[in-house]
């Protein structure tokens, strides 16, 4: 065999120039490690207030699990698969008549890659722009004021960064299913399920949480048979509405979804073409088994520390891994904070980026602002669900005496008209004082509707004075103002 | 109720004197309406209370500091001093009233300037007055779930009840209940306390202030969104973080969603193989004999690979609307870095092979090796092309894959 090597492609031993390197320090008045929707921001934050910062991020490319490989790649496959399930479904009684729809899985895939390219791209933008130094590379402690970077890309040097201040804020990784190994083509992580190359027959999810259920939701719209395998009761994960999650779970059976639920896999194996599962019920402890073409493992995230070498600098940790910290963001170093999935709290990129500007406030200023009540959470299935502040088994469990409005879309004008009337918006008020403690939303848009409730809450009101708000006809949003309406008074259209 | 019990608890026994809260309320000059006196709660746990001795008689005007009446709880009696300067227009409820809820109006007052004869009292009562059995038929609810806080006392005074923002804007359920019960925005922002954030009055401050829900009910959901507000940091076992074990390693492989690890133990290099048939090229030469410089199989190759190389690596290579230069000139990649190495051979058969044959190109000069006939014989020449990924630049496999189109049109020219 005999290879050519194109001259133009220059084949330099970096050999010598390692020997040679000299390796540099540099300082900064902040050194974020992690780049993700809460490092960026902390960076940037930073920045704006005045600070030398720099932020470091190993993956090539900014925005961390969120952009890359979570929140927005599966946003755009449940958008467009959405999109494909309307016309192959729900054109004729909208009176449009469409012929050979067809699914073109790279094309889907291409579309989603150019949305996660232009804002992972847009991030580093943002980054320059406010002069934020960013390093391509992996972080790591020499000391607790020293951080080795080593570069990705080749031909760069290797520096140290002498920090003032440290934001630890590296994220976190699928938890991996004990005894099923993860190989991301038949076996796959949240990461492999967005981008598999054809559409499974039979597709199996272990977890019926936020990931399971959304990605679920691509596929089923895609034609495979879903089957979800949840070892709770319910659906939808611990922070969702017990009202809420049954009817999710009811939406969902009738869009075709499998429910397996209180029960227990016991290993799966891939077998030639498919993958074979074992479970069983936890109740009776029936066993039973089926096969999949791709089976997606969803049990939930854990914060990730590895190559930062926290251990040289004896930074403490929880047992599940969690950055112990106070109220402050500050690790057992003050000047070292960590923010986001690695350490306490939800692990939503929205909260991590609230935690990112406080933290940088902190700094600068010594307080900063993140309400822990107001963290809203979103499910992009369809319908949509998306809650803010308590649920009902919360206040039960505190022992606070609530409210109910609840107001059904199918009274909603304009969902009437959008032929899109399933769920309902659900409010919840203190008995006495009518403030406002939770919105727990199943319908079209909901996340869209949830800031609402979110401001809301944030500045103490009432159902009421979201109840006295105008709200613009015909829209979805009335059926908000209606639910807070039917929780001090009584709904005026239903 | 959050801890009804224990916050009761904490405040039982003292008379806050400062807590009185006299509801003297201004009434509008340009309504010259009365406001309604309602029975005022002396302690946060009085529901109900008796009216030992009005101070004043009905007409006579009072100022601010006067003792207005005695009134009686369960546990001492207590004078209610009057805050502003006013008239008591009305007393509805005489000397030695007893049981009355805390809320129910027991006189009216008027405005020093008010004529009390043209004054107009307002209607009601009778609707009041089963309004405030509400929190007495929650009461028995209230025990079992206070047993759980008790040793967390949360007292509703701390930094809970805040003077009011002077510069807020009024809530709509605000701003309702002060009108309807003719209260100026000023007053009310003078007098009731605010529960919400940063001194904003929240429905629930202001129908405390009238008497409608007790202090617990307001303070004790302001009270449980201070405590919710932080994360809950408290019993966590921090211990230093272990190096990490061989055991987490392996499972990092596992969870490939983990980032790029910085410096991989000799990765394995990724590589794109592709096999292209030359015959169309073949023809191609055949056919421009004469018409161009002869050229070689080889030439053309690698005259292909250079210029699809270009192509690849070239900003823009797929138009697209999305695309603007100055972003796309800050965010991507130099394209200087090495995405790909590139190596190919050509299968020849026998007697076509010509690397000899005219003149060299200058790239053959540059490549110190120089092709080798091969020994194996095929029908038609082809040519093997393999793409060595340099992984850690981003778009390098996507810039490969470009490469590999832009070969295949170069090569299959028919």
């Amino acid at each position: 065999m005999l290879f050519r090597s194109i001259p133009s492609q220059k084949v330099v031993s970096n050999y010598a120039k390692v020997l040679a390197r000299n390796i540099s320090t540099k300082q900064h008045d902040v050194v974020v490690i992690g780049g993700g929707p809460g490092g960026y921001i902390a960076a940037i934050k930073a920045a704006q207030l005045g600070f030398n910062t720099a932020c470091i991020e190993k993956r090539g490319a900014l925005g961390g699990t969120c952009l890359n490989v979570g929140c927005i790649p599966s946003k755009s496959l449940l958008n467009n698969s959405h999109l494909y399930h309307q016309i192959l479904h729900d054109t004729e009684k909208r009176g449009i008549k469409v012929k050979d729809v067809e699914i073109d899985i790279a094309g889907l895939q291409a579309a989603k890659d150019l949305s996660v390219k232009q804002l992972t791209g847009g991030v580093e933008m943002l980054l320059k722009k406010n002069k934020v130094t960013y390093y391509k590379g992996n972080g790591s402690f020499v000391d607790e004021h020293k951080i080795k970077v080593e570069p990705i890309e080749e031909g760069v040097e290797e520096s140290i960064l002498d920090a003032k201040n440290i934001i630890i804020a590296t994220g976190s990784e699928v938890t991996p299913f004990p005894g099923i190994e993860i190989d991301e083509q038949k076996i796959v992580s949240s990461t492999g399920i967005l981008s598999l190359k054809s559409i499974p027959k039979k597709l199996t999810v272990i977890g019926g949480g936020i990931i399971g259920l959304e990605m679920g939701s691509v596929y089923s719209r895609l034609g495979s048979e879903v089957t979800v395998i949840e070892f709770q009761s319910a659906v939808g994960g611990a922070g969702m509405d017990g009202e809420v999650s049954k009817n999710v779970q009811k939406l969902l059976k009738k869009q075709g979804f499998n429910f397996k639920l209180g029960t227990k896999v016991l290993g799966a194996k891939v077998n030639g073409d498919v993958v074979d599962i074992e479970f069983e019920d936890v109740k009776s402890g029936k066993k039973e088994s089926i096969q999949s073409d791709v089976l997606l493992v969803a049990v939930g995230r854990r914060p990730y520390l590895k190559g930062l070498n926290a251990e040289a600098i004896g930074l403490e940790v929880d047992p599940k891994n969690r950055v112990v910290i106070n109220n402050k963001f500050e690790t057992k170093y003050p000047h070292i904070q960590a923010i986001g999935d690695v350490t306490f709290g939800p692990m939503l990129a929205h909260k991590a980026e609230e935690e990112g500007v406080a933290a940088a406030e902190y700094i600068k200023t010594g307080h900063g602002h993140v309400n822990y009540n107001v963290i809203p959470a979103v499910m992009y299935t369809h319908p949509e669900v998306a809650w803010v502040g308590k649920t009902e088994e919360e206040l039960k469990a505190e022992g606070i005496a609530y409210k109910i409005g609840k107001f059904p879309f199918v009274a909603n004008s304009r969902a009437k008209t959008n032929l899109d009337t399933e769920g309902f918006v659900k409010i919840l008020a203190d008995k006495e004082t009518d403030r406002m403690l939770g919105a727990h939303i199943i319908g079209p848009n909901a996340g869209e509707m949830i800031a609402e409730a979110g401001l809301a809450i944030e500045y103490g009101a009432s159902a009421e004075d979201v109840g006295r708000v105008c709200h613009a006809h015909p829209t979805l949003s009335e059926a908000f103002k209606e639910g807070c309406l039917a929780a001090y008074d009584k709904p005026l259209n239903f | 109720m959050f801890s009804v019990r224990a916050f009761s608890r904490a405040s039982t026994g003292v008379v806050r004197f400062q807590n009185v809260n006299v509801r003297l309320f201004h009434a509008s000059v340009l309504r010259a309406a009365a406001t309604k006196f309602g029975m005022p709660a002396m302690s946060p746990t009085m529901d109900k209370g008796g009216v030992v001795e009005w101070k004043f008689k009905e007409g006579e005007a009072y100022s601010s500091g006067d003792v207005l009446l005695e009134v009686e709880t369960d546990k001492a009696q207590i004078d209610v001093e009057a805050q502003d300067d006013g008239i008591l227009a009305k007393i509805l409820l005489p000397n030695g009233s007893k049981d009355i809820p805390v809320g129910r109006t027991i006189a009216y007052l008027a405005e020093p300037e008010d004529d009390i004869s043209k004054l107009e009292f307002p209607k009601e009562e009778a609707t009041e007055a089963p309004k405030k059995q509400e929190p007495k038929k929650q009461e028995p609810k209230k025990p079992e779930t206070a047993p759980k806080k008790a040793s967390k006392p949360i007292s509703a005074e701390a930094g809970i009840f805040n003077k009011a923002n002077p510069s807020q804007t009024l809530f709509p359920s605000v701003s309702t209940l002060l009108e309807s019960n003719g209260i100026s925005k000023e007053d009310a922002l003078e007098k009731i306390e605010a529960t919400g954030p940063n001194g904003r009055l929240l429905k629930g401050d202001v129908l405390f202030y009238l008497g409608k829900i007790s202090k617990e009910s307001a303070g004790a959901i302001a009270t449980y969104f201070k405590a919710h507000e932080k994360l809950d940091l408290s019993n966590i076992q921090g211990a230093p973080i272990k190096a990490e074990s061989s055991d987490s390693a392996t499972e990092a492989k596992s969870s490939s969603d983990a980032a790029v690890p910085a410096k991989p133990s000799i990765p394995e290099p990724k590589v794109i193989k592709q096999s292209f048939d030359l015959s169309s090229i073949v023809e191609l030469r055949e056919a421009s004999l004469g018409k161009v410089k002869p050229f070689t199989i080889y030439e053309f190759v690698s005259e292909a690979v250079k210029k699809s190389q270009t192509y690849a690596l070239q900003r823009h290579p797929v138009k697209s609307d999305f695309y603007d230069d100055l972003f796309e000139d800050i965010i991507s990649i130099p394209s200087r870095v090495d995405r790909f190495k590139v190596n190919f051979k050509i299968n020849q058969p026998e007697s076509k092979v010509t690397p000899s044959v005219g003149q060299p190109s200058i790239f053959d000069l540059l490549t110190e090796v120089k092709s080798a006939p091969s020994t194996e014989s095929h029908e038609t020449p082809t040519v093997e092309v393999e793409l060595v990924i340099n992984e850690q630049v981003a778009d390098a496999e996507e810039k490969a894959k470009l490469f590999m189109k832009k070969f295949d049109e170069f090569v299959n020219v028919t």
